[in-house]
């Protein structure tokens, strides 16, 4: 039992020519003739491939090997059940590594406070295990710890402690670093109302979007300066501009319904398993979607999804005349789109441009709203 | 290391040990033959197994012959031994 053997089975003749050969360089054990032509024996497990080699090379056949002896069970049980034991072992390592925290993410802060922060927490968790993490407390222990902090979230997302921070905001005048009142918008002013701070427009100015309305600063009787927080209601007229363009003749690509989904499932960048089709199509368009499978960082598994739809193209040639209207209205619906809540339309209007098969239309809405904010 | 032939050899005197060195078989009860010395086994059946030696041919006769063990030198040979002849 605790002997490795392997028993051959041969058939030729002139067998004991063969088997002075072999026994030159392996021991035999058990030789039994069965007839003229066909006998069995042993040699140890070890040596079984070499027999097999000297057995072909003295003529001989070989009709049958078989196994025998606890290394051979012992190999034999590794190589069925090795596999099994190895998945069996990677689900243990995954499921107790999936709930430990492994990354430590803090998000919102200039990146030295981050790291002051992420050292805290390092500090301050009694272990990696998710169980034993309390993000309620971590998020008082950090508001109280860094004054710089006004709020914190603190939540587990797969193997990451995810820290979102929102930095305190001091007041403006606090800072004593006034900016001046630029506008929002492009724009005529059309009326202006300065509470604090130094004119830099009149009415009837026509201002760029950054252009500098008031100045942080006043002077008084003596010329003096003194900085203040510019504040003024300046009211403009702001011009919502937006273009459709029609083509008399043009092609476009319909998709025909058609399709076909490859999925593929990626360990990092490779490629583990895929189930990718040969192509029918001869015009197609591609979409491709990922999202991961895991949301552990060990075992990063992606499924990547690509469809390929068929599209045909198509010749459309058509009439501005008859299409005037539906373009009109598309080039005003771009326009309304700039267009923000409270404010009033004051005026529409379009102009069209025409080039070789190709009619441009411009729509711009005048609106009056403060531009000062 | 006990040899069994080393052994053998230290009771004769006035002998050749030289000779000792050619071949050397053993019968067990007629079960079991240990030789050692042989060079090359000639014949291989159940009722008979023979083999070279350095000066001649040994021949086994017997039943039920297993050829239990067969290196480049040595064989043990089990099954009812009957006759061993050395030509």
């Amino acid at each position: 039992m605790f002997k490795n053997r392997t028993t051959i089975k041969v058939s030729g003749l002139n067998q004991e020519r063969a088997l002075n050969n072999i026994s030159k360089k392996v021991k035999i054990f058990k030789f039994k003739r069965e007839d003229e032509k066909h006998s069995q024996f042993e040699v140890e497990f070890k040596h079984t491939k070499q027999v097999k080699k000297l057995i072909e090379e003295q003529g001989l056949e070989i009709v049958s090997i078989s196994h025998s002896g606890y290394f051979y069970k012992l190999k034999k049980a590794f190589l069925r059940y090795g596999i099994i034991a190895g998945i069996i072992i990677s689900i243990i390592f995954y499921i107790v590594q999936f709930n430990l925290i492994l990354k430590i993410d803090v998000r919102g802060g200039e990146s030295v406070e981050c790291q002051e922060i992420k050292n805290f927490v390092k500090e301050n968790m009694n272990s990696n295990f998710k169980s034993s993490i309390s993000t309620e407390n971590l998020e008082i222990m950090i508001k109280n710890n860094f004054d710089y902090v006004s709020s914190v979230s603190v939540a587990i997302i797969g193997q990451s402690l995810l820290i979102n921070l929102n930095p305190a905001v001091l007041p403006e005048e606090m800072e004593d670093d006034f900016q001046p009142l630029v506008s929002g918008y492009d724009g005529m002013i059309t009326k202006i109302n300065l509470i604090q701070g130094t004119l830099n427009v009149n009415e009837g100015d026509i201002v760029q979007k950054g252009d500098i309305l008031v100045l942080p600063y006043t002077t008084d009787a003596e010329g003096k300066l003194y900085q203040v927080q510019p504040k003024a209601e300046i009211y403009a007229d702001v011009w919502l501009t937006a273009s459709s363009s029609h083509y008399d003749y043009k092609i476009v690509s319909l998709r025909t319904g058609n399709f076909v989904t490859d999925i593929e499932v990626l360990l990092g960048d490779l490629v583990i398993y895929t189930n990718n089709h040969d192509l029918i199509f001869e015009e197609y368009e591609v979409e491709s979607h990922s999202k991961p499978l895991t949301k552990n960082l060990l075992l990063p598994l992606t499924l990547r999804k690509t469809i390929y739809f068929e599209i045909e193209t198509e010749e459309i040639i058509s009439n501005f005349d008859v299409e005037k209207p539906r373009i009109i209205e598309e080039a005003r619906q771009k326009a309304l789109i700039f267009l923000e809540e409270n404010d009033i339309i004051i005026q529409e209007s379009y102009f069209i441009n025409e080039g070789a098969g190709c009619h441009i239309v411009n729509y711009t809405i005048t609106i009056n709203k403060n531009i000062g904010e | 290391m006990f040899n069994f032939f080393d052994e053998i050899k230290n009771k004769v005197t006035n002998f050749d040990h030289n000779l000792l060195n050619d071949y050397n078989i053993v019968n067990l009860s007629g079960k079991l033959l240990y030789v050692e010395g042989h060079q090359g086994v000639t014949v291989l059946s159940n009722e008979t197994v023979a083999f070279k030696i350095k000066k001649g041919r040994v021949v086994v006769e017997g039943e039920n012959f297993i050829l239990n063990e067969l290196t480049c030198n040595t064989l043990l040979l089990q099954g009812k031994i009957n006759k061993v002849e050395i030509f």
